[in-house]
């Protein structure tokens, strides 16, 4: 399993390189239309054909990769971080403050959350330019994506709060900021750590949901979920089965981060 | 007595975050760009003095997020829950239509999924073979690892399936891993406990073993993801009902989207938050029952 792993983790990082590299790998860009040859097949030029505008699909996966597991990444930090303030704080602090946090994560807890991305997304203006249009819906799993981790982190800072250490430091006079800084953080970093990891594959998953559905990254930026909304072309796919290779450069990463993390999180 | 105060209490927690979801929802329609901008202020048949005319009226009629949310709860009190601005009909009808559709393929597909991923589990956790538990695994971070809308997809591909089977596959494919994962875990742990080996020693029948010692105990567990589950097959209904046209709460939900019919998305996400709301609590009174209390 070790050795299983480790090789998840040196594929993902190969293929979170190639798309880096994308760029140099294949210099004319996602969007530039080849007029004289839409729709071909994979060829020593066009590694995986073109679409109908005449599009290297291989530039757009890779450019699409690129934006995905880079803005995954993000979104999560960003919802860890959210989430760990809240959480820890009412955790630590309890009282009211840790009534209303517990009132607000059940709250967006209670919301399925394609329910939720959906409303709030509806929400901001839906014709906007594509950096816009990325921004936003990372933003988003962000900002909405706090819950989770803030539920899982005010437990554990509530266990972490009422052990003898802390008692200890707190008889001896350490500030409420000493006593985050050099005694709970640290205690919290691995749970933290985890959360953050946990929610890169349910962020992938849902922007390709929202891209799926339209709503995600637009045109022509390439992501994940607007690559599999090029699959909703069913003939197109039935005839050229290579289009299918946004799919399973999906299912291979999730697969790697599936190895790696293991998804326990039920909610999303 | 005492489990009756604390239904009661759970009950009033849930109508409650419910209606701060709704009161947060409606101040943030309020703020999003473009609301309440009237078309007719971009007809050109009108006059500037009309358009002005149109704009004040508009800034008087709204008496802000408080009391127009109170009195949206008014009305919704007698079923009146204001009339779609794109499909141009009360939204309470609307939803009247479209909601037994999803309830009915949630229904089929969450049954669909329980069952397969509590049998899988019951099995993996009473057999204890590598292998098994390997495969079956496997098949679980298969389906785990696809969006709803690729096994959407897949499921119009393959063909042969009608529109609300079609929905009941998906949300049976997205529960099934995730069920199957926490069944095995927490019966897993349970058929390990002492006080199965000592039952077993002591010679009790299989069948017994497994309904009285190993799966009365975990039920509690186990049950606690009712409620989630519900969320997440409400969640998995909106790709394919999008993608196999099929009139449901989701599809209705992602046109509203589209449209940015505010007003109707938040109905329907109230809906659903206290459809998965009193779910969570049916999940939690059945957990608290004596028989699926942790010996």
């Amino acid at each position: 399993m070790k050795a299983l792993r480790r090789a998840a983790m040196v594929l993902l990082a190969a293929i979170y390189l190639a798309a880096l590299a994308a760029g140099w790998l294949v210099p004319a860009g996602y969007a530039r239309q080849f007029r004289e040859s839409p729709g071909v097949k994979p060829s020593a030029v066009f590694l995986l054909g073109t679409d109908e505008l005449g599009r290297d699909a291989f530039a757009r996966l890779l450019y699409g990769s690129r934006i995905s597991l880079t803005l995954a990444p993000a979104a999560a930090a960003l919802a860890t971080l959210v989430g760990a303030m809240a959480g820890v704080s009412a955790g630590y602090w309890g009282g009211w403050v840790d009534t209303c946090l517990a009132r607000l994560v059940d709250l967006f807890l209670s919301v399925p959350w394609l329910f939720l991305l959906l409303s709030v997304r509806a929400v901001l203006p839906l014709n906007v330019r594509p950096l816009e249009s990325i921004a936003i819906t990372f933003l988003l799993l962000g900002l909405l994506g706090w819950a989770g981790p803030a539920r899982v982190l005010r437990a554990a800072a509530r266990d972490i709060k009422s052990e003898d250490f802390i008692i200890q430091a707190r008889a001896r006079g350490a500030s409420p900021l000493r006593l985050l800084r050099l005694h709970l953080l640290p205690n919290l970093a691995p749970i933290i750590a985890a959360q953050f990891w946990t929610s890169i594959p349910l962020f992938i998953l849902s922007e390709a949901n929202l891209g799926f559905l339209g709503l995600g990254v637009a045109e022509p930026v390439p992501s994940w979920g607007g690559l599999l909304a090029g699959l909703q072309n069913l003939d197109a796919v039935a005839n050229c089965p290579w289009r299918l290779s946004p799919l399973v450069l999906l299912l291979l990463v999730m697969a790697c981060f599936h190895l790696i993390v293991p998804m326990e999180d039920f909610s999303k | 007595m005492r489990m009756r105060a604390r239904l009661v209490e759970s009950f009033i927690t849930v109508l409650l975050t419910v209606l701060l979801g709704g009161w947060i929802a409606a101040a943030l329609v309020r703020r999003s760009p473009g609301f309440g901008i009237d078309e007719r202020v971009i007809d050109a048949r009108y006059s500037q003095d009309s358009i002005r005319h149109i704009r004040e009226e508009a800034k008087t009629s709204g008496r802000g997020v408080l009391p127009d949310y109170l009195r949206f709860l008014a009305r919704a009190t007698t079923g009146d829950l204001g009339i779609s601005a794109s499909f141009h009909r009360p939204v309470a009808a609307l939803i009247a239509e479209r909601f037994p559709e999803t309830m009915r393929s949630a229904g089929a597909g969450l049954a669909l999924g329980w069952t397969a991923g509590m049998l899988l589990g019951l099995v993996a956790a009473g057999l204890s073979r590598p292998l098994f538990d390997l495969a079956a695994g496997a098949a679980a971070s298969f389906f785990q690892c696809l969006p709803s809308s690729v096994l959407a997809l897949a499921m119009v591909l393959a063909g042969g399936l009608g529109g609300r089977s079609a929905v009941a596959a998906v949300i049976a494919l997205v529960i099934f891993p995730r069920v199957f994962r926490y069944a095995r875990a927490i019966l897993g742990r349970t058929a390990a406990a002492p006080h199965v080996l000592m039952a077993r020693a002591k010679g009790v029948g299989p069948l017994r073993l497994l309904w009285t010692h190993i799966l009365q105990p975990s039920a509690a567990g186990i049950l606690a993801l009712l409620g989630v589950s519900v969320s997440v097959a409400f969640g998995a209904a909106i790709p394919v009902e999008v993608l196999c046209d099929w009139p449901g709460l989701g599809q209705l939900a992602w046109q509203a989207a589209l449209k940015r019919d505010l007003p109707l998305l938040v109905d329907i996400t109230l809906v659903v938050s206290l459809l998965t709301g009193i779910s969570g609590l049916a999940a939690d009174i059945a957990g608290r029952s004596p028989g699926s209390q942790p010996l």
